[in-house]
């Protein structure tokens, strides 16, 4: 410990610290010691697993979130109270060992020196955890612009995290906004002396989010929870004097704790955090923005049949040489069909959709498997297509998880820019022959207010 | 600290000095350090600034406030009070409203006329050493100016009727056939918990305006929460990012006083002796007057604005929805299973234009339905209307009012929106 010794200078005097103030002290020290240090072997798996020479941005990501698990995870509820039966658990063992550790130190007048470590801990953690959910808003890949089905999809057909993310996603630059002030705050939090002003910026944006996640049911509540809570510890170092200079209207003494760094071990220990953090932050924004301008992670990657993008309607659908009039009850007759710009297609049809209940959150390789479009809705079925230009074939299978087993064979022929037919075999092997037709409308979202009322 | 000590007793001696009279302002710290040049300038163009932004300038403002009737008050009496805008020298009728970008001339044309009438002060006015009580007196204003401000508006979320929990009609809508600023407010509206804290995210910093010792907390996190409210506006286009941006500039206004000195404290590290200037109130009648009006302003403002807006949240009057209720036991979505034209029967086609594909009931005198027929949009947004230059046919669609539902409810004129 000599080496953290070392920042205090010689002759420096320490107030004497209360004893609630020692108590407490003991207690968030070994809870963040808990929460912070990489103790749980589950990060190493995680680290060791990271292909260094194809970093993914997503590895540095999933780092960045990491909380020591103690409890296994099938025993943890997803929502509510429940979710921080783990932070329970680290409590408990905090107020035990802030009680031992009380009692084998109890001549001890202060804990300025390690205070300030601890401040330290908590600084980076918190800026690391910034930094990069700063960066995939900055570069808009956490919520990315909705898809044409996306924005199809009725209102209700959504999860409220679903109409969350894609509000956010339909304005990049406003997403771009926030990422902007997780990034700042996370560097007001880098120097000492602007911690609070970062503490500022996070209760009033992140917190918000802290808070949205809670209502909407995004999942992360236990995460952001944690942000709000190193927030407001950094916060409590200057209160009492913010108090006395606003609200006492006294004489407000400044932070008299000025590390000293010139010393050999804890000055290399400085620059290196320093320089190591930097470096982070560097790799990091390098990688989003790679992702971002060469395959955004949560969109898939293969390109959609061309010129085939739009919104159809299904003038005449077909099954098994009986024509099936327009209907929004039948559960086999399709009533439109989207191709978006990527192989996907979409179908809307009255056949129960078993809702893909994940984030949409994890990084897929293959474009079956990137979820996020269709994750969190109802109301359309989502395929993945092979399409085979020469045989001018269609091979669809079903995106969702819960039905990955419909898989069509179609033939496509395209009579004229706007018209589609569709013929070949159903999920249930049913014969089937569709006619498509494009629609173009004008949408109230994208037309916006900024044109004359037409009538 | 011992250089301030001096500073202080410099100072007082040489105020002290010329007109001989003792110290009537209690302040362990009287301000009376004689201001820069520069400082007395700046003071004369923001005072005269804040002046004009912090109170309503528009007749319209006025003759509202002297024709209310008070056995007919609600809660958006006290609203359209405390919602006044900064002065709108120039209308300009853009595409995006009344307050779309081009409307942040009007700040910038106010800071100009309150330059040209500091420069004047400052020509007429060459003996004044500080201005500490008018510094004062400003903050006064604008501390209040934006705590009602702030308090109207959250209170407007915490009774969630500002963001509707999206209709019957709503949910079977798909999310592109929504204007940008609808889907803002819907995805707040989605959740009660949400605009309820979003509410107290504005009215817990005007709380905090209305003690002058946590002003600048208060002003601090107002000016947070508009300027985001302002950037989201503009995001989405949601018709009032300039109302938003003018309170922030009030909070800045009101946390300047304070900040040199969070900062020298904070960032510096140094320590820092008490250094507010509060105007001597000891006097009886001034006690009386200051307690009085403080007292009368905010119960009006705060408890009884709150009752009002919880009166009309839970007895039907909220100014979002329709008041009048739906044929009991019908609200839903329905399938439109047979339709006929003059007795023709016409099957189910998405592309026809007359035959209704399906129909909502609202849980209030609505129902809506969907046939593939344009609809001509209403785009009024907020309390920023759609304003066409030279439209006269959709002229009611133009109009500032025309979803005013308090206002048609008092008049009696409601069946004709409805």
């Amino acid at each position: 410990m000599s080496v953290f010794n070392e920042i205090a200078k010689p002759g420096q005097e320490f107030r004497t610290w209360k004893g609630w103030e020692k108590v407490l002290f003991r207690f968030f020290f070994i809870f963040f010691i808990i929460l912070i240090l990489p103790l749980d072997w589950k990060f190493y798996r995680e680290l060791f697993s990271i292909h260094w020479a194809h970093l993914h941005f997503h590895d540095l990501f999933d780092l960045s979130k990491y909380q020591p698990r103690i409890l296994p995870e099938d025993r943890i509820a997803a929502w509510g109270i429940g979710s921080f039966a783990n932070w329970g658990v680290f409590i408990l063992i905090s107020i035990i060992g802030a009680v031992i550790w009380g009692r084998a130190d109890s001549g001890r007048k202060e804990y300025t020196v390690l205070y300030y470590w601890l401040r330290v801990l908590v600084r980076f953690r918190l800026a690391f955890l910034l930094i990069t959910y700063g960066f995939i808003k900055l570069f808009p890949l956490q919520m990315p612009y909705p898809s044409l089905s996306n924005l199809l999809t009725n209102y209700g057909d959504f999860y409220a995290w679903k109409i969350y993310f894609q509000t956010l996603g339909i304005s990049p630059k406003y997403e771009s906004f926030l990422g902007f002030v997780e990034i700042l705050s996370a560097f007001l939090l880098f120097n000492r002396r602007t911690v609070t002003f970062g503490v500022g910026l996070i209760f009033g944006f992140i917190g918000n989010v802290a808070v949205a996640n809670g209502f909407y049911d995004i999942g992360e509540q236990v995460l952001s929870s944690y942000i709000v809570l190193m927030a407001a510890f950094l916060f409590v170092h200057d209160i009492p004097r913010l108090y006395q200079l606003l609200v006492k209207e006294k004489v407000a003494r400044a932070n008299k704790f000025i590390p000293d760094f010139s010393a050999g071990p804890v000055r290399r220990l400085r620059l290196g955090l320093k320089y190591a953090f930097l470096v982070f932050v560097v790799v990091f924004a390098y990688k989003v923005f790679d992702n971002y301008s060469t395959d955004p992670y949560k969109v898939p990657h293969q390109a959609g049949l061309s010129n085939a993008y739009g919104f159809y309607n299904v003038r005449q659908f077909v099954l098994n040489k009986d024509t099936l009039p327009y209907s929004k009850t039948d559960p086999q007759r399709w009533q439109d069909v989207i191709f978006e710009k990527w192989s996907t297609l979409t179908i809307k049809v009255n056949r129960p959709v078993i809702i893909d209940k994940s984030s949409g959150e994890a990084v897929h390789e293959k474009d079956i498997d990137r979820n996020y479009e269709l994750a969190g809705f109802a109301g359309r079925h989502y395929f993945y297509y092979d399409a085979d230009t020469l045989q001018q074939t269609l091979a669809l299978q079903n995106k969702n998880i819960n039905q990955r087993g419909e898989r069509l064979y179609l033939h496509y022929t395209r009579p004229n820019d706007s018209t589609i037919l569709l013929s070949g075999i159903n999920e249930r092997r049913d014969s089937i022959h569709v006619v498509l037709a494009r629609v173009d409308k004008k949408y109230l979202m994208l037309e916006g207010r900024r044109k004359p009322v037409k009538s | 600290m011992s250089t301030a000590d001096i500073d202080i007793a410099i100072s007082r001696s040489r105020k002290e000095a010329p007109n001989g009279t003792g110290s009537t302002e209690r302040s362990s710290r009287p301000g009376r350090i004689p201001w820069t040049n520069t400082q007395k300038v700046a003071f004369r163009i923001a005072f005269l600034y804040f002046l004009f932004l912090c109170l309503p300038t528009y007749p319209a403002f006025y003759e509202r406030l002297f024709g209310l009737k008070f056995s007919k008050i609600t809660y958006n009496d006290f609203q359209e009070i405390v919602a006044f805008w900064p002065p709108q020298l120039v209308t300009i009728e853009s595409e995006e409203g009344i307050f779309g970008i081009y409307n942040y001339i009007n700040l910038i044309l106010v800071f100009v006329a309150a330059a040209i009438g500091g420069g004047i002060w400052s020509l007429l006015d060459r003996k004044s050493t500080g201005y500490s009580k008018l510094y004062y007196w400003i903050r006064v204003l604008a501390r209040y100016r934006l705590a009602y401000g702030m308090i109207g508006w959250g209170l407007k979320k915490a009774f969630p009727m500002q963001m509707v929990y999206p209709t019957v009609g709503m949910l079977n809508t798909p999310f592109i056939d929504m204007a940008e600023k609808k889907l803002y407010w819907s995805h707040v509206g989605v959740s009660f918990g949400y605009t309820i804290f979003l509410g107290f995210a504005e009215i817990i910093p005007g709380l905090l305006l209305l003690h002058r010792k946590t002003a600048v907390l208060g002003a601090a996190l107002a000016a947070v929460v508009t300027f985001n409210i302002c950037i989201a506006n503009h995001a989405y286009d949601a018709g009032v990012a300039v109302p938003a941006a003018y309170f922030a500039l009030i909070g800045i206004f009101i946390a300047w006083y304070d900040l040199p000195n969070i900062w020298k404290l904070l960032v510096k590290e140094q320590d820092i002796v008490p250094y507010r200037y509060y105007p001597d109130l000891s006097g009886k009648w001034q006690k009386i007057t200051r307690g009085g009006l403080k007292t009368v302003f905010n119960i009006l403002f705060v408890p009884v604005a709150a009752g009002l807006w919880a009166y009309g949240f839970f007895h039907g009057n909220n100014y979002n929805i329709p008041s009048t209720p739906g044929l009991a036991g019908t609200k839903g979505y329905y399938n439109v299973t047979e339709f006929r034209l003059n007795g023709r029967l016409i099957p189910y086609s998405p592309q026809d234009s007359i035959r209704w594909q399906d129909a909502i009931m609202e849980g209030w005198s609505s129902l809506s339905y969907r046939t593939n027929r344009g609809a001509i949009a209403d785009r009024m947004i907020g309390y920023s209307p759609l304003r066409v230059k030279n439209d006269q046919k959709n002229r009611l669609l133009n109009q500032a009012e025309s979803q005013n539902s308090d206002k048609l409810a008092k008049e009696k004129r409601i069946g004709i929106w409805g």
